[in-house]
């Protein structure tokens, strides 16, 4: 009888082992390398978000001290904004129109947490393997390659900071290996002494009269209110399902599907919730996809950086019974 | 006949048809006034044409009335482009179809659903889904969606410079 757990271990751990295969060890723990640096650095530096035929330039700083991490982010182009990330929060400052959005997650899974088990969940649908070294923004990086085992997701270039593990370039792309989005660094102090003030809201004082948005988002149960997403794409799961305020109006459901990289938000918003000047069909902003339906009354908007047909799909398989 | 014209202008006329053709030339007003618009544009394209002459053409056009006719759409163009790009590959007919079909217009991954081959050879290029129209007004949607990525477990706040890409300004809903 000592024998049927073992063998059953043994059976579960098959398929894992047969997916992890393909995939180059090494380039598994550059992975692993690079999600416990961006838990543990700090830096602060200049990027570049190029998708489509734009290129956007922001500043970044996060600061990991005994307060824990805090992070900011600063459009330096187009109207002024910033972002700052804290614990499970996130705020947007808009001060041009006087706003602040806030985002607060709370509950289990407020973030993806990487473990070894998503690392091999990730290679069931990518073949992940290492490149060259290159040089990007003056440091020897090396590259990471996530090449999608089928067309339902784009893949992944990384190039990895050789002396931090720091991801210091990322580029998105489909399978014609065409550029979807492409995120890096141009310039970055990698630890230090970063000064804490760095990452303050530059209008964290002068945001005391300004307009608040809270996302209001809680953990919930769709399926009693007669939500369901009848089918998704291969290796996709659902990973979070609760209720927000989006677009002003109150109780718009979102429920999140992931692959282990790329992740599809399922939005359900309740009749004359949506915003207006938006349409029925297919948009798209570098990696993401976006696609609009109507469903009797509700208007549901899948939003993700997974190629058309993905977001379609899952789209299309919202649906809603009475309950 | 107007490939002898072509002929005589650069001396390479038939010498037994030459005197036949010349009487033709006198003879024939249609005739002389190919032989006349053949030298104009042999002079033009060595640039030997009179300024007077430049000057008159100039005061025409500026005399013709401007014809407002919508410009054809951006999209259009690149769709062609991918059309163009694409259709050297074998996947010719279902392109064909996908052009002709106006509803299938927003969904250019159909057609890179062809075959590797065609992958292969399509020039690696930004404008992968040239047709489907650019998301604006996504902002609030992509705010919430952002956090649930896993490039944020690689990359920190990065991604939510997507957000700010989009031109529209949240902030004024």
């Amino acid at each position: 009888m000592r024998l049927l757990p073992s063998l059953l271990l043994a059976a579960s751990l098959l398929p894992v082992s047969a997916a992890l295969a393909e995939s180059d060890p090494a380039a598994v723990q550059w992975l692993q390398r690079i999600y416990a640096a961006t838990q543990k650095l700090s830096y602060t530096g200049t990027f570049v978000y190029h998708h489509d035929n734009a290129v956007e330039t922001s500043r970044i700083t996060r600061v990991v001290d005994a307060a824990g991490p805090v992070e900011k982010l600063e459009a330096l182009d187009g109207v002024p904004r910033e972002i700052v990330r804290s614990g499970d929060q996130v705020v947007c400052y808009y001060p041009r129109t006087m706003t602040m959005k806030i985002d607060k997650q709370s509950g289990r899974t407020s973030f993806p947490v990487i473990l070894s088990d998503q690392i091999k969940e990730l290679s069931e649908s990518y073949v992940i393997r290492t490149g060259d070294i290159e040089r990007v923004a003056g440091h020897d990086c090396q590259v990471i390659v996530l090449e999608p085992k089928d067309s339902l997701r784009y893949g992944q270039r990384l190039c990895a900071d050789v002396a931090s593990g720091m991801l210091l370039k990322a580029r998105t792309f489909n399978e014609k290996h065409g550029m979807m989005e492409t995120f890096a660094f141009t310039q970055i102090q990698i630890g230090g002494n970063i000064d804490r003030a760095r990452v303050k809201p530059r209008f964290a004082s002068k945001s005391k009269d300004w307009r608040i948005e809270d996302s209001g988002a809680e953990e919930a149960n769709l399926g009693e209110a007669g939500w369901s997403v009848r089918t998704q794409p291969p290796g996709f799961r659902k990973i979070m399902e609760m209720t927000r305020t989006l677009n002003g109006k109150s109780g718009v459901g979102h429920i999140v599907f992931s692959d282990g990289l790329a992740a599809v938000s399922v939005f359900i918003e309740p009749p004359a919730a949506r915003a207006f000047g938006r349409h029925a069909g297919l948009s798209r902003q570098g990696a993401i996809n976006v696609y609009a339906r109507q469903v009797g009354e509700h208007w549901v908007t899948v939003v993700g950086e997974a190629p058309a047909e993905s977001v379609k799909l899952i789209a299309n398989a919202v649906e809603y019974r009475k309950p | 006949m107007r490939e002898r014209i072509s002929a005589l202008m650069d001396d390479e006329g038939n010498e037994s048809q030459l005197d036949q053709d010349m009487v033709r030339l006198r003879t024939d007003s249609v005739l002389r006034g190919t032989w006349d618009t053949y030298h104009l544009i042999g002079d033009a394209l060595r640039g030997d044409v009179a300024p007077a002459l430049c000057a008159r053409v100039s005061e025409r056009l500026t005399a013709e009335p401007t014809v407002l006719a919508p410009r054809r759409r951006r999209v259009d163009a690149r769709v062609a482009q991918v059309a163009l790009s694409a259709a050297a590959g074998v996947a010719g007919i279902a392109l064909v179809a996908w052009l002709a079909l106006p509803q299938w217009r927003s969904e250019p991954q159909m057609a890179a659903a062809s075959p590797p081959a065609v992958a292969a050879a399509a020039p690696a290029s930004p404008a992968a889904s040239p047709a489907t129209p650019a998301a604006v007004g996504v902002e609030n949607y992509l705010l919430a969606h952002q956090r649930f990525s896993h490039a944020i477990a690689m990359q920190g706040v990065a991604p939510y410079a997507r957000t700010v890409a989009d031109e529209h300004d949240g902030g004024a809903e």
